[in-house]
């Protein structure tokens, strides 16, 4: 909304009151009383049929004793008297709803007017505020207290029509014993289950409340990806806050952020990151969708791509960049138990259910011919294999990539075994110096696991080995000197160091296996060229 | 006079029930129902609720005019039905009639 007091509710962290506004502004009763005409008319020209229905029945049961005529007329005749009275029921509950549209908006009117009067009395304009400091703190200060006075008073009227349409629902919602023919959406296209735009105003509404949260938790969670969020857009990126949960999954929140127009683009991917990763700290994460979204659009000559960054599953090792400590534990114990679950692939199970549900809702926002890959890397390969094995064939999923992959996780044995795409459209890249690629982290893994073990090891079969995928051939553009996370090298680098001296094959290093190494040079553009549905662009081999 | 051949059905009333019947299917018979309806996206507020709210109603819109139209088309035939009956009731009175 287009009003100093949205502006300054960005400025300063709060709930933006134009964001109720608007929803209250746009509705038209007037377009709501014509449709409400439109069902009276049909109502009422079908209670007029009936009446004859009944005159032809009188007639008919003079003329024919036969009972079946009579029967079908009876039979006719109880089918307009429902659809009559359906109109009728409709009609009503439209105009009942209409009818307080007028008041909200009358409501909202008078607070916006009673705010443009503050704002001219007290002299709040213009921005940024005059000096002496001193004033300024004034002018701010009063600013916020008008933000939140009008975010008070509309917040509850637009809370009441909320409320008024749900109360259609048993008017109008759809009832099979009502006989009336099915209608798909809402006549003019399939009705949109998730609209990212309305997401995303959503997400930062809640995003500003956190920030402006007394809860130390709520606040430090919103500020990292308000951080996040904001290094994106000040790239001059589109960024949509598409998911924000300060709480899940398993305390240490979860965000899904977009890196250009999902409703738009004509390519879509969704990036799973895996291991190390936290919905907290997703800056360098959303750096790299930004190269995949311009790498995707200049495999696709131009047309238009957007990168989701799914963080909103209970990413293993998160905790060093984590806000969100559960309450009342001591920060040890979450941290062992969230460095142990990275030693199996028990954890993408239900991230790869998450990551399911997410990707049906992100299908339903995007242009139906936009094409939708799903790409995980490290752990996130192990989530994204198991959302292919979640997801059926109509789910809209047109490729996976599975990147420096532990496993393909619980299930899958071959590429065929997806359900959500054909084998041919399974595509797996691990560089040879990667040691989480590599047998070596099933060996480390296995040793600090406590529970039974997936077929092909904790993580499942590789799917850069015989698993019947199209094996990305493309070189590393890392170099080998590089230092890597204590906590990774004690799971993975450490054992290949010790594979490597007694010969088994040259030193891997952690650097190989960084989600920068799979999305950049050769490998990235054999990404990209997954993504735009370029599969000549994309060199593969028949398997590792 | 009443002859063997008269059958228990007055087909003239059965006639007048079949126009009957075709009066209420062009009663109910509006000008076709839409392809789509034209409404603004946001007509019944812009939140989430309002929009499942235009949802609903458009839809019920749409079906309510789809099932105007096919309560016409199921009395039309059902007067087709009589007025045949009809037809058939006084030719097979004239064939007895004739001896056959």
């Amino acid at each position: 909304m287009d009003h100093p007091v949205s502006r300054w509710a960005h400025l300063y962290g709060l709930p933006d009151p134009g964001v109720p506004c608007q929803d209250v502004l746009d509705a038209s009763p007037a377009a709501l009383d014509h449709l409400a005409d439109s069902c009276e008319r049909v109502a009422d020209a079908v209670e007029t049929g009936y009446g004859l229905i009944r005159q032809a029945l009188a007639m008919l049961e003079q003329a024919w004793s036969a009972p079946a005529p009579a029967a079908a007329v009876t039979s006719a005749g109880m089918h307009f008297r429902r659809v009559a009275a359906i109109g009728q029921q409709a009609a009503h509950a439209i105009r009942t709803y209409a009818s307080g549209i007028w008041p909200a908006q009358s409501g909202v009117d008078g607070a916006l007017t009673s705010a443009d009067r503050t704002i001219v009395d007290q002299g709040l304009i213009p921005d940024p505020p005059p000096l002496p400091a001193v004033h300024y703190q004034a002018v701010v200060g009063l600013r916020i207290r008008l933000v939140e006075h009008l975010d008070a008073t509309v917040s509850p009227i637009s809370a009441r029509l909320d409320r008024a349409a749900l109360a259609l629902v048993p008017a109008l919602g759809p009832d099979p014993r009502d006989g009336l023919p099915p209608v798909a959406g809402n006549g003019f296209g399939p009705a949109p289950l998730y609209d990212a735009a309305d997401s995303d105003a959503r997400n930062r509404v809640r995003l500003a409340r956190d920030l402006a949260s007394s809860s130390p938790v709520r606040h430090a969670f919103a500020a990292s990806v308000q951080r996040a969020l904001q290094r994106a857009a000040d790239a001059g990126e589109v960024v949509q806050l598409l998911h924000y949960d300060p709480f899940h999954p398993a305390g240490q929140g979860g965000v899904a952020i977009a890196i250009g127009n999902v409703a738009t683009a004509d390519s879509v991917a969704v990036l799973v990151p895996g291991v190390g990763n936290s919905p907290s700290d997703a800056s360098d994460t959303l750096d790299l969708a930004s190269d995949l979204t311009h790498a995707t659009e200049r495999a696709a000559s131009g047309r238009s791509a957007a990168t989701v960054v799914f963080l909103d599953y209970d990413v293993p090792v998160s905790w060093p960049g984590d806000t969100v400590v559960p309450p009342g534990s001591s920060a040890i114990l979450p941290r062992l138990v969230d460095t142990a679950s990275a030693a199996n692939d028990l954890e993408s199970v239900a991230g790869g259910q998450r990551l399911a549900e997410f990707v049906q809702r992100l299908r339903s926002a995007m242009d139906p011919t936009a094409g939708l890959a799903l790409i995980g890397h490290s752990y996130g390969s192990t989530v994204v294999s198991r959302a292919a094995t979640v997801l059926g064939p109509d789910a809209g999923v047109d490729d996976i990539v599975l990147l420096g992959s532990p496993g393909a996780g619980i299930g899958p044995r071959t590429a065929a075994d997806y359900r959500a795409v054909p084998a041919d459209h399974v595509y797996a890249l691990g560089f040879p110096l990667d040691p989480v690629a590599s047998p070596g982290l099933d060996l480390a893994a296995g040793l600090i696991n406590v529970i039974p073990l997936a077929a092909g090891g904790p993580y499942g079969p590789d799917p850069n080995d015989g698993f019947g995928a199209q094996v990305i051939e493309a070189p590393s553009s890392a170099s080998v000197d590089r230092h890597s996370p204590w906590f990774l090298s004690l799971l993975t680098g450490g054992m290949s160091d010790v594979l490597a001296r007694s010969g088994a094959g040259p030193v891997a290093n952690l650097n190989q296996h960084e989600l920068a190494n799979y999305l950049s040079g050769a490998a990235l553009a054999a990404v990209a060229g997954v993504a735009a549905g370029k599969y000549a662009k994309v060199p593969v081999k028949s398997g590792r | 006079m009443a002859s063997g051949c008269d059958l228990e059905v007055d087909t003239e009333q059965l006639r007048v029930a079949a126009n009957l019947l075709q009066r209420a299917a062009g009663a109910v018979a509006v000008d076709g129902p839409p392809a789509s309806i034209e409404v603004a996206e946001h007509a019944a507020g812009g939140s989430p609720a309002g929009r499942e709210a235009l949802r609903m109603v458009t839809a019920r819109t749409l079906q309510l005019s789809l099932a105007s139209r096919s309560l016409a088309e199921s009395a039309s035939r059902l007067a087709e039905l009589l007025r045949r009956a009809a037809e058939d009731f006084d030719a097979a009175e004239e064939l007895c009639r004739a001896g056959g």
